[in-house]
């Protein structure tokens, strides 16, 4: 949601290293989970980057795999995953990069090397690294009210060839 | 025969001085200082370059002979920086107190609360546990038990913390749980 990145952003793992001050970079590790608003972040460790007010600009968390997931503004979920999280909370853009997967069930799903989210307005881009192609589904749009359409009625046999000629 | 006696002492006075332990130098010139009781008191205590490494105003306290260290009642504490001169130092309280006899460690028990004011772009500043043990000399802390730190916006809390109040280093070793506000708009 928009208004995730007005949220508190809660922050639990085993244990915290870091350096508390302005422009400082805290590193949790083992079981962490990240919560701001309907935004989750999980993994086995998490850095984090703070601006001169002390405020969360950036985290980076890895993970086999980090997951990240999140409602946006009309209530559709989105779930990823992918071995590096590296998300922006001054833009609002998740980088998925490590096999990422992304899966809207409304939307369709994403496959690639490198696939990065807007949590703005929930759109995604795809890049592969060229080993492999980005991989994406997309629900089929059903118009509301259309019949569904008739199966093709089966060919008609073609005539044989007139061959009457006799030995 | 005076020969050989002669010869047997002297060896036996060498095998003596070469098995028998040295004398225990005692290195503290004069009486053994007798234990005292300070009641309402300033102690003021320095590093070795003469700066400030900590200071206690406490209504009690008392100093044992056995191990020459302070048992201290309810202390208020300072511990200024011991690099930076226009860093605020950190202040608080506990309900217990005891430094070692040569002043490089002291303990706080009880209800442990300390903090620091804002200065350059650093918020205020504070920590909250049951116990503590700090090497004022080097500005470090440490404790096993639960902790909480106030940082600004920032509230922190787990068990088990290492801070170095100089570099600003924490370390919080167990049951992590932070919260950051929001910036404001």
């Amino acid at each position: 949601k928009q208004s995730d990145r007005q949220q508190v952003v809660d922050v639990k793992a085993k244990s915290f290293d870091g350096s508390q001050q302005p422009q400082g970079i805290a590193i949790y590790t083992t079981g962490v989970v990240i919560t701001q608003g309907t935004l989750k972040v999980t993994g086995v460790k998490a850095t984090i980057y703070f601006d001169d007010q002390n405020q969360v600009t950036r985290a980076v968390i890895v993970g086999s795999p980090a997951t990240i997931e999140q409602q946006d503004d009309d209530g559709n979920w989105m779930h990823g995953h992918a071995a590096n999280v590296d998300y922006h909370n001054d833009t609002g853009i998740a980088i998925l990069t490590g096999n990422a997967h992304i899966d809207q069930p409304t939307k369709g799903t994403a496959d690639g090397d490198k696939l990065t989210y807007n949590t703005n307005d929930s759109t995604m881009t795809g890049e592969s690294n060229g080993a492999s192609t980005v991989h994406m589904t997309f629900q089929p749009k059903t118009q509301p009210g259309a019949a569904p359409a008739k199966p093709a009625a089966p060919a008609t046999p073609a005539a044989p060839a007139p061959n009457t000629k006799k030995p | 025969m005076a020969g050989i006696l002669l010869a047997a002492l002297g060896a036996s006075v060498l095998l003596y001085y070469w098995v028998a332990p040295e004398k225990k130098v005692d290195d503290f010139i004069g009486p053994p200082r007798s234990g005292y009781v300070l009641t309402t008191f300033d102690l003021d205590s320095y590093n070795e370059e003469g700066k400030p490494a900590f200071k206690l105003i406490a209504p009690h306290l008392e100093r044992r002979e056995g191990d020459e260290s302070l048992y201290i009642n309810a202390p208020n504490f300072v511990l200024p920086s011991t690099k930076e001169t226009d860093v605020p130092p950190w202040t608080g309280h506990s309900q217990y107190g005891w430094v070692n006899k040569d002043g490089t460690m002291l303990k706080l028990q009880g209800l442990v609360h300390m903090d620091r004011i804002a200065f350059q772009t650093n918020p205020p500043a504070s920590i909250d546990t049951s116990e503590v043990t700090a090497w004022p000399k080097e500005n470090r802390l440490e404790t096993a038990e639960a902790a909480r730190i106030v940082q600004g916006t920032s509230t922190m809390d787990g068990v088990g913390m290492r801070a170095n109040l100089d570099t600003k280093h924490l370390e919080l070793l167990d049951a992590v749980h932070t919260t950051y506000q929001p910036r404001k708009r």
